[in-house]
């Protein structure tokens, strides 16, 4: 600070009388004024050296210049498209952004400059892996100036024969997220080369991401995995002994294999055409190194968890060997035994871990006609267990079932049918996505002014909103009359909730409209 | 034929992200019947709940619709134009009647606001009249200069007990001083007083900041106890910063006229307490002159003139009086609105920031100013906590503290032509042209 701005900070009073100067040209000017007080005189300097100031603004020099960005190789999506994408990106609507982004992909567009810095801001893993093949060499080039952008050069570009250089760039610095989405993708490509990654690390990292990379071992899993999950369940943190067995069980010739087999051929023998199940009284300290867990589930009783765990861990195509029975009928004599409900979810939980597409059928058959006549906790394994195969039965049968729970309320828990429907493959098919909404329609003809509730169908709009096909937009969009009456909030809420499913549709109808693939 | 607009340029004007939306499904020739157009206006009848007339005048996209709607303009008022923008939707054809009638009445309204002048002075000649304003204006001069005597003597205190003592003060200590100010009607020395309230304490150069400021004040009230001294135009710029508001016929009549093609080259809204201020800068394409359009709008109102940044029409200007005249209004807008390609401007920040010294040496209480840059660079440092344009010289102005991404992103790393508002420390991107297309930058705050 210079002594003219210190004089009048400290004030004249305290200055004394002493002449303040700006030591500029402006103090000229002071001098012709009339003789005055020293406040005045000070002042009008300092008006004329702020005028002076400004007229004579010295800009700073600036010599180093960005790279010019490189020329694209895809074409923008054209303005309507961008002008739809736009709130998207912003956060409004965005559960369309997904669909929205992977169709840029199909068409092998990019994002127009001006969306740059809105996708280049999306927060989650899922947006971003979808958003960074459509930022084209300018959004490469535009996230280099920002830190907050730096997720865009440790993602990897399209998967190739070749690990990019990149790769081991990332493995060596990014973060632990980026580090084992990389490694995860160079077990896909060179599993020698990421079991090396691995074990060069494996005793520095933290017990997360142990955890984490040991999970990577199911892409490409082999023989030679064993020795590092088996010596995971030693480990001294609970996440990595946990991710272990899993991964074991489904090496057919490892260790872990067998010792699973003799455990649970032990407790299930085959007597006169009736399964008869025998837990142990109490696990052995083998048992539990294998990942058999103490805690017995309340619901269920210990004994009856035990048996459950240990069949999760043996592939169910073992038991149609071991007793000469097929799949439908070992279900069959299991749902008879006493010990039904750990059998069948322990087999469930087995034919999902094993992939077992014969055993998966039969099972969610079996849940699907299942009454629930057991503790709470079996069922909610059911829903749980319903939901997971959902996605595996044969597209038709799954879609009929949850059907059949949205119209046929009284039989189960609308949990189940939200449950059921949210797990079915999207988009939804046609057929399904036809019967759905003339059932829609046929419970919207049935409400009245006096409807207690709009339940299922108020909570299925979001996701048909999102799952039908193009082809049932135009039935889709037809008007669903509702009663009038501004009183009921049963029917105003289902009301809006069908303005929402509209307004969702036809952004959809424009989106598939302005990017066409 | 057709607006010689965009699409996005249209979707500006709408009042919110609802009325777009609507707009542009209204912007389908099915909606709409009797569509026609001509070189004054486009219209057409919409089917609503009952089947509107919509019309705009092309000149100066002035939209008038039937509808009941409080939205201006109306999603009929924007389908319209969407229409209109897209080529070939709107046949041209003669005005049907109530177009015709709709622009004779806004015809013989703009001749009326221009002789109301005279039949004002017309109506109310006798002298009592006369003497009785003579007798106002005397008593508020008088008013006036007793509270510039209390103000000098005010800030002299400041600066005998020290500007340090300010820091710690309350912001009733400069509204005090500003509502004394309004009481002494000089309501532009009231607004200077409290723009002074946010200096102390909020940067490190505060103490130079404030004194500069309230120099420039002292300035003010030194200019204008002798203003019988200064030229006639300077004269008008201290009434004016003091705080006499000048009528719209009075600028009329005493403002500068200017013919040109006028160049809307950026806008910003500015939210104050109880509205907004919207400034648009202007620069004419022949005479090279910029201009200052404000508008303001209380309690969220729309702002009355439609300003498209990014258009260029022919039209007649009348600018404040003063030594440097900067705020205008329109008077006349003659051409159709025709998007803008290029910008001139200066082809160095040596060169602008010479032309900006001019200005301020005619009228030193400027605040701000129209920068036109040919082939600049941004260039962002720090992760993006320091920007800059630089020219071809390698000199560089500093951008205003806020995030300028979308001008990087569309710049790519080259020079682009950029217009800007500075205020002699850092640059506001109001508007670019990057590969023969404008693009706003800021806008609405």
């Amino acid at each position: 600070m210079d002594t003219f701005v210190a004089t009048a900070l400290v004030g004249t009073a305290q200055a004394g009388m002493r002449e303040a100067a700006t030591g500029t040209p402006v103090d000229a000017l002071a001098a012709a004024l009339a003789a005055g007080d020293t406040e005045r005189r000070l002042l009008l300097q300092a008006g004329a050296r702020a005028v002076y100031q400004r007229a004579g603004y010295m800009p700073p020099r600036v010599a180093a210049l960005p790279t010019p960005a490189p020329h694209e190789l895809l074409p923008a999506c054209s303005p309507a498209a961008a002008l739809l994408l736009a709130p998207l990106l912003a956060g409004m609507y965005d559960d369309l952004l997904p669909e929205a982004l992977e169709r840029l992909r199909q068409a092998g567009l990019r994002l127009p400059y001006d969306l740059l810095p809105a996708a280049l801001g999306l927060r989650t893993n899922a947006l971003r892996a979808l958003v960074a093949p459509l930022l084209g060499e300018r959004g490469r080039w535009l996230a280099g100036f920002n830190p907050a952008w730096s997720w865009v050069g440790q993602t990897l570009g399209d998967m190739t024969d070749d690990v990019p250089a990149v790769a081991e760039t990332i493995w060596n610095e990014g973060s632990a997220g980026q580090r084992v989405a990389v490694l995860r993708r160079l077990r896909a490509m060179d599993v020698e080369r990421a079991r090396e990654w691995v074990a060069a690390v494996w005793k520095s990292e933290k017990a997360d991401t142990r955890a984490d990379m040991l999970m990577a071992c199911e892409i490409g899993l082999g023989a030679e995995d064993e020795p590092l999950l088996e010596a995971a369940l030693d480990d001294r943190a609970a996440g990595v002994r946990a991710a272990a067995p899993t991964l074991l069980a489904r090496l057919p010739g490892s260790a872990f294999a067998g010792r699973m087999r003799e455990r649970a051929d032990a407790m299930l023998l085959w007597k006169d055409g009736k399964l008869d199940a025998r837990p142990p009284k109490a696990l052995d300290p083998a048992a539990l190194r294998d990942g058999i867990a103490e805690q017995a589930s309340q619901a269920k009783g210990q004994r009856a968890d035990w048996l459950m765990q240990t069949l999760a861990l043996v592939p169910p195509g073992h038991w149609e060997a071991h007793f000469g029975q097929p799949a439908e009928a070992l279900i069959a004599v299991a749902t008879d035994s006493d010990w039904s409900l750990a059998l069948l979810e322990g087999w469930s939980r087995a034919a999902l871990a094993f992939t077992d597409a014969r055993w998966t059928t039969a099972l969610w058959s079996f849940w699907r006609q299942w009454g629930g006549k057991g503790k709470r906790g079996d069922v909610g394994a059911r829903v749980e267990l319903l939901q997971a195969f959902t996605p595996l039965v044969p597209r038709e049968l799954a879609e009929d079932f949850a059907l059949q729970l949205l119209t046929d309320p009284g039989a189960h828990s609308e949990t189940e049918a939200y449950a059921v429907l949210n797990a079915l493959p999207r988009p939804w098919s046609a057929e399904f996505g036809a019967a759905y909404l003339h059932e829609l329609r046929h419970f919207a003809a049935s409400l009245d002014a006096k409807s207690q509730h709009a339940e299922p169908w108020d909570n299925t709009l979001a996701a048909a909103a999102l799952a039908l096909l193009p082809d049932c937009f135009v039935g889709a969009l037809e008007p669903i009359p509702v009663p009038e009456d501004n009183k009921n909030w049963n029917i105003t809420n289902f009301a809006r909730r069908l303005d929402v499913f509209a307004y969702t549709l036809r952004t959809r109808a424009r989106l598939f409209e302005e990017i066409p693939v | 034929m057709g607006i010689q607009l965009t699409s996005d340029q249209v979707l500006a004007l709408a009042p919110d992200s609802g009325s777009a939306a609507n707009g542009k499904k209204l912007a389908n020739p099915r909606h709409w019947k009797s569509l026609g157009q001509s070189e004054e206006a486009v219209w057409g009848e919409c089917q609503g709940s009952a089947l509107y007339q919509v019309q705009v005048e092309l000149a100066s996209m002035t939209v008038k619709c039937s509808c009941p709607s409080h939205k201006f303009p109306c999603k009929h008022g924007l389908g319209l134009l969407l229409l209109s923008v897209a080529a070939q939707s709107v046949p041209a054809a003669e005005p049907p009647e109530w177009v015709r009638a709709w622009l004779a009445k806004r015809a013989t309204a703009a001749e009326q606001r221009a002789t109301k002048t005279e039949q004002k002075d017309a109506k109310t000649a006798p002298e009592e009249a006369a003497k009785a304003a003579a007798k106002r204006a005397e008593k508020r001069l008088t008013l006036v200069q007793r509270g510039v005597a209390s103000l000098d003597l005010w800030m002299s205190d400041l600066v005998r007990n020290g500007l340090a003592s300010v820091e710690s003060q309350p912001a009733t200590f400069w509204e005090r001083q500003a509502a004394a100010m309004v009481d002494a009607q000089a309501p532009g020395l009231a607004a200077r007083l409290r723009q002074m309230a946010g200096i102390p304490g909020a940067s490190r150069e505060w103490p130079e900041k404030l004194l500069g400021e309230l120099g420039r004040l002292a300035l003010l009230t030194h200019s204008f106890a002798r203003i019988e001294a200064l030229d006639a135009a300077l004269q008008e710029d201290v009434r004016q910063l003091v705080g006499w508001a000048l009528k719209e016929e009075e600028v009329g009549e005493r403002g500068e006229h200017v013919l040109d093609d006028w160049l809307v080259l950026g806008q910003h809204v500015v939210d104050e307490d109880r509205g907004r201020t919207q400034r648009t800068w202007l620069l004419g394409a022949e005479t090279r002159r910029p201009a200052l359009l404000l508008q303001f709008s209380f309690m969220g109102q729309p702002f009355k003139e439609q300003l498209l940044p990014g258009t260029a029409q022919r039209a007649e200007l009348v600018f404040w009086p003063g030594a440097a005249p900067l705020r205008a209004r329109f008077d006349a807008r003659h051409g159709e609105l025709r998007p803008l390609t290029a910008m001139p401007g200066a082809d160095t920040i040596q060169a602008a920031l010479r032309t900006i010294a001019d200005a301020l040496a005619r009228q030193p209480w400027h605040d701000r100013f129209l920068c036109v840059l040919r082939a600049v660079t941004p260039v962002c440092a720090e992760g993006g906590a320091a920007w800059h344009v630089v020219d071809r010289e390698g000199v560089a102005l500093p951008l205003v503290d806020d995030d300028h991404w979308r001008l990087l992103t569309l710049s790519g790393g080259a020079a682009v032509d950029l217009a800007g508002e500075w205020n002699s420390e850092t640059l506001r991107p109001l508007g670019m042209i990057a590969e023969g297309t404008y693009h706003a930058l800021g806008g609405a705050a």
